[in-house]
């Protein structure tokens, strides 16, 4: 029975012993060794190979279980004025690492008081970057430039010596960056009127282009009837031209006998019924009227 | 005997049998029961059971009975192989686990990493030296960015405000920096791809967004946020992004449309104007050619006529050649005669002055109306 009893005695300080001197450090996790409030060692530190699994401790030793990985704050946005007075909404987030746990544990403690630490630094890092530039710049022109130097500015603010908080600030990322409402409202405003004056300017030139095809065509069409015109007046006049050396070919046979011919043409023609005339006995035709002999 | 009694033996064989087995249970000594023999042997067997039947039901009883009256003495033992049992099953049921096609598996031994391991059947050493965690590595995961005014508005290069919603599709490459480098990375490839999707969008004008850089805006957003997610070690590969809905906000489509219905109108103004020039300028042609052909025909005629005159005139000359007097005669003649044929005529002698000839226009003027 004796021996029985100090076996169970002895499993029972084996299982106390290894509960009180024993712990585990999670592959994600760094475990800062505290004795008695002060900080003794870190257990799988960031900066050296991976050393997670079961550890000893003395049983009086405590153990903080800070994050080993890559985290992040999601600040609040952030109103500032680019340098050219137009009012911005920055919403960025930043990543970090502890890569000191002993000094991260002083300064900040946990998480959360990195997310308040940080913040408050972010905040007037962010006014004082991006209110050196203008709007164009920070929402195209530099955006990476300025997140970097945005991220540098940031680092070393928080490893200055007055904070130094064994973080590292690994990237700071704008997600946002936007007009407040109001302006937003004077952007569509501005939107609003380029895109009528667009719309007047395409009907202007569509109406131009139309009264330009309509006028050539207009003036293409009385080209062509003018031309037309000349061309069949010449037309005319060759034919008057022939017409009168035809004449001429046949007239200039007789000349005179041609003025008698005519004469008689024209006469049949012209002299016609409702004429009265008032003939003298002395001419040709009635030559005969006194004298059977005639007058010659 | 048994021959005689056949009809009762085959009768009571089949009683026994059938209904009858009951009632005869309790009649052991039935002279049938001891004189049959050859069929009726199984008679006997048919009865006895039923005394056997109580014995083993008694006989069950007992035995089953009899283990829990003996449990004080067997218990003591048993309990403990039971929890050990039990102990050992939940070991092996701790040590044992599976791992789906989709998915991967780390093995964690106190919280170190040790192994990762595949589809199937794995073993690791049980709760609570070893635990596992396990991750859909071949699922594609899908997230949907945008549908709200706060996220959706952003502002394009030329400082103007397009709506963006867009879809990212994902998934794990790297399970260990997955798990192990980054905290939630999940919300990391959101907070990447909005920052992303913006940084693009501010280098693109307006116009290319929604229109034709629109392929060109998606794969420049795959790159940069593959090229964060990477410097950041979560693990994670950008499959593709998607673009749901890339247009200008409600309050300005209208004016937007109305550029669109612009340049209808232009188009229309300059297809009438065609319409226009397609009459006209044929309608000139036709003219233009009616004229000439009318000048074309005014010569034809002309010039024809004019032939036949000369012609006329050169066979009237031929024949006055001839006998010129004559038919110059003649032809005065017979055309004073046509003339005068009709017309009203006087004749007077301009010798005798004494008349005063009085001509009555009047008169004339009615003759001529006549």
């Amino acid at each position: 029975m004796k021996a029985l009893t100090s076996v169970i005695i002895l499993a029972a300080i084996t299982v106390i012993i290894f509960i009180f001197c024993t712990f585990t450090v999670d592959q994600r996790k760094q475990a800062l060794v505290l004795e008695f409030g002060e900080a003794k060692r870190v257990a799988n530190p960031w900066g050296k190979e991976a050393d997670a699994g079961l550890k000893f401790k003395k049983p009086w030793e405590k153990i903080v279980t800070l994050d080993r990985r890559n985290l992040e704050i999601d600040l609040k946005p952030v109103e500032l004025l680019a340098s050219d007075q137009e009012p911005m909404l920055v919403d960025a987030f930043v990543r970090y690492r502890i890569v000191d746990a002993t000094k991260f544990y002083e300064a900040l403690r946990d998480e959360v008081g990195a997310q308040h630490k940080l913040q408050s630094i972010m905040d007037s890092t962010l006014r004082d970057v991006l209110g050196r530039v203008n709007t164009k710049e920070i929402i195209s022109g530099r955006r990476a430039e300025l997140m970097n130097e945005i991220q540098l500015v940031t680092n070393a603010t928080a490893n200055a010596p007055e904070n130094d908080f064994g973080v590292e600030i690994i990237d700071v990322r704008i997600k946002r960056a936007d007009l407040p409402k109001a302006n937003a409202e004077r952007v569509f405003a501005r939107m609003v009127t380029e895109r009528n004056q667009r719309a007047a300017q395409i009907r202007a030139e569509g109406e131009k282009k139309s009264r330009e095809i309509r006028a050539t065509a207009e003036k293409t069409a009385a080209i062509t009837r003018a031309e037309a015109k000349e061309k069949s007046l010449k037309i005319k006049g060759l034919a008057d031209a022939e017409r009168n050396k035809i004449f001429a070919e046949a007239f200039n046979l007789d000349p005179e006998f041609f003025a008698f011919y005519r004469s008689m043409e024209a006469y049949k023609k012209a002299l016609t019924t409702g004429t009265t005339y008032v003939l003298s006995p002395n001419s040709d035709f009635l030559s005969y009227m006194d004298n059977q002999k005639g007058r010659r | 005997m048994p021959n005689n009694n056949s009809p009762w033996d085959t009768g009571g064989g089949k009683g026994g049998k059938d209904s009858g087995g009951r009632g005869t249970g309790g009649r052991g000594n039935s002279p049938w029961g001891s004189s049959g023999s050859g069929k009726g042997g199984k008679k006997p067997n048919r009865n006895r059971p039923t005394n056997d039947l109580d014995n083993v039901i008694r006989d069950f009883k007992g035995k089953f009975g009899s283990p829990k009256k003996g449990d004080g003495g067997l218990g003591g033992g048993r309990l403990p192989l039971i929890i050990g049992a039990a102990i050992i099953l939940a070991l092996i049921m701790s040590s044992i686990f599976t791992v789906d096609q989709q998915e991967e598996a780390v093995v964690l031994r106190f919280g170190e990493y040790q192994r990762t391991v595949g589809a199937g059947l794995n073993f690791k050493l049980p709760y609570p030296i070893e635990q596992i965690i396990i991750e859909k590595t071949r699922e594609i995961k899908k997230i949907d960015i945008g549908g709200n005014v706060k996220e959706s508005e952003m502002l394009t290069g030329d400082e103007n405000i397009v709506e963006i919603d867009f879809s990212v599709l994902w998934r794990i490459n790297n399970l260990q920096e997955y798990l192990f480098d980054v905290k939630d990375p999940d919300t990391a490839v959101r907070a990447v791809a909005e920052s992303a999707m913006r940084e693009v969008i501010g280098n693109h004008a307006l116009e290319g967004i929604i229109t034709k850089e629109r392929l060109s805006v998606t794969t420049d957003v795959k790159k940069l946020m593959q090229e964060t997610l990477n410097e950041y070690k979560t693990g994670v590969q950008v499959v593709e992004v998607q673009l749901q809905k890339a247009y200008v906000p409600p309050s300005v489509i209208a004016s937007f449309r109305d550029v669109v219905n612009a340049a209808q109108d232009a188009e229309t103004a300059v297809n009438k104007a065609t319409e226009h020039a397609n009459k006209i300028i044929p309608e000139a042609e036709g003219t233009a050619l009616k004229l000439i052909q009318e000048a074309e025909g005014y010569r034809g005629k002309e010039v024809a006529e004019a032939r036949g005159q000369a012609e006329r005139f050169k066979l009237v000359y031929k024949e006055y050649k001839a006998a010129p007097r004559v038919t110059r005669q003649r032809m005065y003649l017979e055309t004073m005669e046509q003339v005068y044929e009709h017309a009203d005529k006087m004749v007077l002698d301009g010798k005798s002055s004494g008349v005063v000839p009085y001509l009555s226009l009047d008169e004339l003027k009615r003759k001529g109306a006549k």
